[in-house]
């Protein structure tokens, strides 16, 4: 018996692995197959990857994603950080029903968002663009910011900052040299996750981008529209692969650092 | 002028949490340089009680000084006590000289940062780390720790020193060097501490003076040998270890004139009826009922028919025999429910060759019979 299960889970775990990240595969293969349409693998070929990063519309998508992505990563984990403080160091009237209103959004589905975001953007005069796709993702990013710092907080021995005290820093210095330093590893890790959770959006981007700004998930949409090419694979491999490599070395850089 | 007033002083200090009260209406006074242990089980508040010394909690009444000065306002980053933490609470962010050096270093301080690491160095060798200075906290040991977080208060020349169970995670044989090292330290320095200890054995053999606190009150506030020998309340005898706690009622004082300094001695009936000859005490008189304590280690034991020339002596029997290495506990019925725990060197007690389920004498002297307050 204790010789078979593992045997089983090992047979278990590559039936998972493959089920998950087999499509993944069979996309990045068929982005470097010579072949423009068909299944068949007809040689080995880099020209899809050269036509994606000539192509001046993706070119444009990326950049608003980016223009996106990055103001909306800063922004709502320094609001992220603010609100922890907020909730998790002052008692005050309602700061539970106020952490539970923090959670709706990220069970609301995201067309319900959406429409909701469509329909404030519209009814105070703001004209659809990068901008009102920005706010709708420090929208949905702030709670996901706040929920990863809480849990970080909630971490940190309140009797270190009583010792900051102690030894002579005031409230802002504790927090500066102390509090801060020791939630950074929550306030990167939310930035971590805000930053794909922007990149990656589609459903309430469509309904607050307008006509004519287009991030990259939303260009993707329209180029599959036509037909899955090889160069919307070769697209998706990169929309994979730069991050994950971004985030290898960032975990690599953190070890060595200790 | 400062050195003639108190280090520490406390008039009348209550603090409640949530209305309930941790410290109720607390005086005392700490006179400069002395080793000062608060005492007792956990939630009698002594923590507490260290708190609000070092400004980390404000009490609800009541005034606390500090060198003859009212602290009540003053937050903890301008008084001149430093704490050193149950867990150490060391900035596991900060190397051990940043840690070290954090409160030298912040601008409320102006240490010249010429001088700061030679005073890191200077304090590090005091507390035997010299070398250790660019470790992470987590890379020390715990007792290691200790000494950083040690490091890390004096370092900044505290007028009082306040340690909160500095040693309670360390393992015994490392407690005991600890024990020796912080009293050094404190002579050498001259800091007043105030210890906060549940350790009665820990508080015994470092302060000068300890207080035996319960619900947060003092029981009993005074030298180690006094709370060990004359413990005042039958908590205080307890918590001293003083387990044989007996009630009587006084017959007469006086009860057998052919004996030397028998005016000092008091007759009491046990409530199992048998009658002990106890030291006399002010305010007590025949009929008074009374309390009171008998260290294990002041009862004598011997093998039936031998002498035994105590005040008190009487025939039992041995119920228990434990032994602890270098002394051996007996547990023994006296007949009547009473039964008293005793101790005797184990050496002793081999000799004697005092068995389980054997009868046994047992005797011990007025001199150590206690009496303790209503």
């Amino acid at each position: 018996m204790t010789r078979k299960s593992p045997k089983f889970l090992t047979a278990f775990c590559v039936a998972l692995f493959l089920f998950m990240y087999g499509p993944l595969f069979i996309l990045m293969l068929y982005s470097f197959n010579v072949s423009e349409y068909g299944v068949d693998w007809q040689g080995f070929t880099l020209q899809w990857y050269k036509e994606i990063l000539a192509n001046a519309n993706v070119q444009n998508a990326l950049k608003a994603s980016l223009l996106v992505a990055i103001p909306c990563v800063v922004i709502s984990t320094l609001i992220g950080t603010l609100t922890a403080f907020a909730i998790y160091r002052n008692q005050f009237l309602g700061r539970g029903l106020l952490q539970g209103i923090l959670y709706i959004p990220l069970l609301m589905p995201d067309l319900v968002m959406g429409v909701t975001l469509l329909l404030l953007f519209t009814s105070i005069g703001l004209s659809l663009g990068i901008m009102t796709i920005l706010f709708a993702h420090i929208a949905f990013s702030i709670p996901l910011a706040t929920l990863v710092i809480i849990g970080r907080m909630a971490r940190i021995d309140r009797r270190l900052e009583e010792a900051a005290m102690d030894l002579g820093a005031d409230e802002l210095t504790t927090m500066w040299k102390v509090t801060l330093p020791l939630l950074m590893p929550g306030i990167l890790a939310s930035a971590l996750l805000v930053f794909p959770w922007s990149f990656n959006d589609f459903v309430i981007t469509y309904f607050v981008s307008g006509v004519g700004s287009s991030t990259l998930p939303l260009r993707v949409y329209s180029m599959i529209r036509v037909g899955v090419s090889p160069t919307v694979n070769a697209l998706g491999t990169l929309i994979v692969i730069v991050p994950l490599v971004i985030v290898i070395i960032g975990i690599l850089l953190e070890k060595r650092r200790v | 002028m400062s050195e003639t007033k108190p280090s520490v002083e406390l008039k009348k200090v209550v603090k409640r949490f949530a209305g309930v009260p941790a410290v109720r209406e607390l005086d005392l006074v700490i006179p400069q340089g002395e080793f000062f242990s608060l005492l007792g089980p956990s939630g009698c508040g002594k923590s507490t009680t260290l708190r609000l010394i070092g400004g980390l909690e404000r009490p609800d009444s009541g005034e606390i000084l500090i060198d003859g000065e009212v602290v009540n306002d003053v937050p903890p980053y301008r008084r001149s006590s430093n704490i050193v933490f149950q867990n150490y609470a060391l900035f596991p962010h900060l190397t051990i000289a940043d840690n070290v050096a954090f409160g030298l270093r912040l601008r409320s301080r102006r240490t010249p940062a010429a001088e700061v690491e030679p005073r890191v160095e200077e304090v590090l060798e005091l507390v035997h780390l010299e070398g250790f200075g660019k470790r992470y906290p987590d890379e020390l040991s715990g007792g290691q720790q200790q000494r950083v977080a040690l490091a890390r208060a004096l370092v900044l020349n505290p007028r009082v020193l306040l340690l909160d169970e500095p040693l309670g995670a360390l393992d015994r044989k490392l407690r005991k060097d600890m024990q020796i090292e912080l009293r050094r330290l404190q002579a050498e320095l001259g800091i007043t501490f105030l210890y906060v200890t549940h350790d009665q054995e820990e508080a015994m053999s470092m302060s000068d003076r300890v207080a035996v606190m319960r619900d947060g009150r003092f029981e009993q506030v005074a030298p180690p040998e006094e709370i060990f020998q004359k413990p005042k309340t039958r908590f205080t005898a307890d918590f001293m270890g003083a387990s044989n706690i007996l009630s009587g009622k006084v017959r007469a004082a006086d009860p057998d004139q052919s004996d030397g300094h028998s005016k000092d001695r008091l007759s009491i009936d046990l409530d199992s009826g048998i009658t002990i000859t106890s030291e006399k005490k002010d305010g007590v008189g025949p009929g008074d009922r009374v309390e009171f304590s008998v260290r294990p280690d002041d009862i004598y034991l011997r093998p039936p028919g031998d002498d035994l020339d105590t005040d008190n002596r009487f025939e039992g029997s041995i119920t228990e025999k434990v032994y602890l290495g270098d002394v051996t506990e007996f547990d023994i019925d006296l007949g009547g429910g009473i039964s008293l725990v005793c101790r005797s060197e184990s050496r002793e007690a081999q000799r004697l060759d005092l068995r389980k389920n054997q009868a046994v004498l047992v005797g011990w002297d007025a001199e150590d019979c206690n009496l303790l307050d209503g």
